[in-house]
């Protein structure tokens, strides 16, 4: 939805061109700038991160009424520093409020900020500060010409500014990964919730000060235009509303200052409305060819010499690798227990992995086992119990902290990231890791698991196995120090499971620990050096395959009492 | 003492409608997976649509009631696909994307009402408009004990349809999995259709009696997806029970809201409870079907 799609972007120009041809004393021109960059502003959050908002206009209206009333009789201050403080303002207010609230997911998240809008609105209208329902008055500061290229320039700023900031950038990366698969991101090291509260306090102090330019040329602010401008925010498409809303919205408008007046705003209202709807009927969802896989943003320092065969460790990173005499576990979990409601998912589990270990897990569906897994990596809170890494209490952190310490995953249903290429998925794995190596290691791994031909498909188009071999591919990208795989075999075809299978001896042979959950009783057999049995949340047994084999609760769970 | 009571009477009363309102709501969002962000915005248009009729014909609202069914069902019937077309789609987050859409439709709807009738306030009259019914001290509007009336019938003829007939088991199907249910040979598209259809026609009714009851201008569109929102978010999304009881908790909150603190001061306070539930119970305040 919101990847660089050059055709928009060149009739924006164009748009852009023509508009500044002929500067006149229309309010039209200006005010397609204003919707341009209030678009643009809003499609970090809304657009980017995938958080639709329907609440930005309360921004909008927070920094143009405080700069308003800083230049009001009561304070005087001059347009300069009111428009910092207007920004500033608006900035503040959406940190408070985006802290609660993003917390909140999909419609809830639009619910919320619309109602966040909607109440922002009543106040204006009630509070006397604000001028109520007449709004503000203001006089009129600006040559309407200057205005006019003020307005320009700060559209040209602003979509500049997100252009650079969001389309290649790891924070672009990062917003990404949060709209297509929030967990998943979080797995990879991505502290969500401080990247969306970035997002959204810079488009909520984007849509501030050049906007306002217009409300001071109209020199009077209302309650409803500023709601009105909030709602004509056409969605997240860079260019498109932009395109149409420019010859049909603004000249609606009489060319002299009649701004506040709804009945000339409401058409306009329902022809943005129309091209919201027009957009979302008819554009299905194309998205731009990807883009050529090699440079993605910062220099790409690849030296030659340091290319490696297989999927050895990328040079630098920084987890150690303890040695191989190490007595101490690599992880410990004690205790652990999950309930759901009256289910008990995991009971009481306890168990070791020492340093460059397979572990199996195997077990009847509904054991326990992936929750284990979503325990361990932080996915989910225990109810009792402690998970120790590296002699690190990690009990209760959050995703992205384990993450980040070296505890990598795949997901039992493949969590890839939808809307993003196979190469795009592997880059993002790295957005919180090595980033100036990326592409190498990326180019590495999808050869390795055969992925080179989809590199540049959608990764929701692929099948189901190639998005268990991405997934594993985006975990190895991390080089995590202990690699739990959920049934990564599943679905994936024997012979690419033996590729699977020697990265996994080769990896461990370099220093990495493995969990695995498997079904493929053969596979454990030949991989595991120990495996876990679970079974109704607790683990029956423990040892090598031959061990458990015999184990007669083993047998029991599997086949059945009378065959035990 | 009296009015506390008097005051809780009427927003019980109103409460069945708001009850009324939010069911074909939670339904459409059950069946659908779609917020539809023009929930009042059919409402509005409900209103304006029995005034005309009612101009015309000279029938009474409530004998139109019917009609109006039938008209906004035809509408939503013809709406759904769109709808469904953007809701399966190969957006990013289409879930997401359909909220915009039907922002972008309620926009329409609005602009559209206002365009073409202007911001005057219409009003309908009913016969029941001057009888009350008194009793205990308190005073009963014959025209809301009617509506609350229709509005009990309605939800009850709802029950009926979703836990009665086969239709009614095809449309939960739907609702749980959409996959498992064509596969069963359900017609998913045809009725998830059917679904808006309903939907669309008893939102439409509801907005005929608060026209009668209040008054419709383009502007209450957004206060009855306000209203539509606070049940629905209050019941837990997914959660047709529960729309029950938060239903009658809106009523009571606004009139409570109206007689003791200002009448101008509704729409805040109901603004600031739904917003201050969402952000301090995430999960849902009762069980909650799917988030």
């Amino acid at each position: 939805m919101c990847d660089v799609d050059w055709p928009s972007q060149g009739c924006w120009c164009c748009s852009v061109c023509r508009s500044g041809a002929t500067p006149t004393s229309s309010v039209s021109q200006p005010a397609f700038f204003l919707w341009a960059g209030l678009a643009c502003a809003w499609n970090i959050v809304g657009g980017y991160a995938g958080y639709i908002s329907f609440g930005h206009s309360a921004f909008f209206g927070i920094g143009a009424y405080a700069a308003g009333i800083l230049m009001g009789e009561r304070f005087g201050l001059p347009f300069a520093g009111a428009l910092v403080v207007g920004v500033a303002a608006a900035g503040v207010v959406a940190a408070l409020i985006g802290w609660p609230t993003l917390r909140l997911r999909g419609a809830y998240f639009a619910i919320a900020t619309w109602a966040f809008a909607e109440m922002v609105l009543q106040l204006a209208n009630v509070l006397r500060i604000t001028g109520g329902t007449a709004g503000l008055t203001l006089p009129p500061l600006l040559d309407e010409r200057l205005f006019y290229f003020l307005m320009l320039g700060g559209a040209v700023l602003t979509y500049g500014l997100c252009f650079v900031l969001l389309e290649r950038s790891r924070f672009g990366y990062r917003l990404k990964a949060i709209r297509d698969n929030e967990i998943a991101a979080e797995t990879l090291g991505i502290d969500t919730t401080r990247v969306k509260l970035q997002a959204f306090v810079l488009s909520a102090g984007n849509h501030r000060s050049f906007w306002r330019h217009l409300c001071l040329l109209d020199h009077l602010y209302q309650p409803n235009q500023r709601a009105r401008r909030g709602h004509y925010r056409p969605d997240g498409r860079h260019g498109l509303a932009r395109r149409l809303g420019a010859p049909v919205g603004p000249s609606d408008r009489s060319s002299k200052h009649v701004p506040g007046e709804s009945p000339v705003l409401e058409p306009v209202g329902e022809y943005h409305g129309l091209h919201c709807r027009a957009w979302c009927r008819h554009r299905a969802g194309r998205l731009v060819p990807a883009r050529r896989p090699g440079k993605p943003l910062a220099a790409d320092t690849a030296a030659p010499g340091a290319a490696r065969s297989g999927p050895a460790p990328a040079t630098g990173t920084a987890h150690s690798r303890g040695g191989a005499a190490m007595s101490t576990p690599l992880l410990a979990v004690e205790g652990l227990r999950k309930t759901f409601g009256g289910i008990v998912a995991v009971n009481g589990v306890r168990f070791q992995v020492a340093p460059q270990e397979i572990v199996g897990i195997i077990g009847p569906n509904g054991s326990g086992k992936s929750t284990l897994f979503n325990l361990i990596s932080g996915v989910l809170r225990p109810d009792a119990g402690r998970i120790i890494f590296r002699g690190q209490d990690i009990t209760g952190w959050k995703p992205h902290q384990i993450a980040r310490l070296g505890i990598g995953r795949t997901f039992q249903i493949p969590a890839v990231f939808t809307t993003m290429t196979a190469w795009d998925n592997l880059l993002t794995a790295a957005v919180e890791a090595d980033w100036a190596h990326a592409p190498q290691r990326a180019e590495q791994l999808l050869a390795l698991l055969t992925l080179d031909a989809v590199r540049d498909v959608r990764a929701d188009s692929l099948s189901g196995g190639q998005q268990k071999l991405l997934e594993l591919g985006r975990v190895l990208m991390r080089n995590p120090t202990l690699i739990l795989l959920d049934e990564v075999t599943a679905g994936v075809h024997p012979t690419l499971r033996t590729v699977m299978l020697d990265v996994v001896r080769e990896l461990r042979r370099s220093g990495t620990t493995f969990l695995v959950i498997e079904h493929d009783m053969e596979l454990v057999r030949t991989l595991c050096d120990r495996i876990l049995v679970m079974d109704f949340g607790e683990v029956i047994a423990s040892g090598t395959f031959a061990e458990i084999a015999a184990h007669p609760d083993v047998i029991e769970a599997y086949l059945g009492r009378r065959v035990s | 003492m009296t009015l506390f009571i008097q005051t809780i009477a009427n927003g019980l009363l109103l409460g069945g409608l708001y009850v009324a309102l939010a069911i074909g709501f939670a339904l459409a969002f059950g069946v659908l997976d779609v917020v539809d962000f023009a929930v009042g915005q059919w409402v509005m248009l409900g209103g304006f649509i029995g005034y005309f009729l009612w101009k015309w014909t000279g029938i009474d609202p409530f004998l139109l009631l019917p009609a109006v069914f039938v008209l906004f069902g035809g509408a939503g019937y013809l709406l759904a696909p769109l709808i469904m077309r953007v809701r399966t789609s190969r957006y990013a987050r289409p879930e997401l994307m359909v909220l915009a859409f039907t922002f972008g439709i309620a926009l329409i709807m609005r602009g559209g009402a206002l365009t073409a009738w202007g911001f005057n306030t219409r009003s309908i009259s009913t016969g029941l408009g001057g009888m009350t019914l008194q009793g205990g001290g308190i005073a009963l509007p014959g025209l809301r004990v009617a509506a609350f009336g229709f509005a009990l019938a309605a939800v009850g003829l709802f029950f009926l349809l979703l836990y009665r007939t086969r239709f009614g088991l095809a449309v939960r199907a739907v609702a749980q999995n959409k996959q498992s249910a064509r596969l069963m040979g359900i017609d998913v598209e045809r009725v998830s259709a059917l679904v808006y259809a309903l939907y669309a026609g008893l939102t439409g009714m509801v907005g005929v009696l608060m026209a009668a009851i209040y008054s419709v201008t383009p502007e209450v569109g957004v206060r009855y997806t306000l209203f539509a929102f606070f049940v629905v978010v209050l019941a837990g999304m997914g959660s047709i029970a529960g729309v029950l009881i938060a239903g009658f908790v809106l009523g009571v909150l606004e009139a409570l809201t109206a007689v003791y603190v200002s009448g101008t001061l509704t729409f805040l306070v109901v603004f600031a409870v739904l917003y201050l539930s969402l952000i301090l119970f995430p999960q849902g305040l009762a069980r909650r079907g799917r988030s």
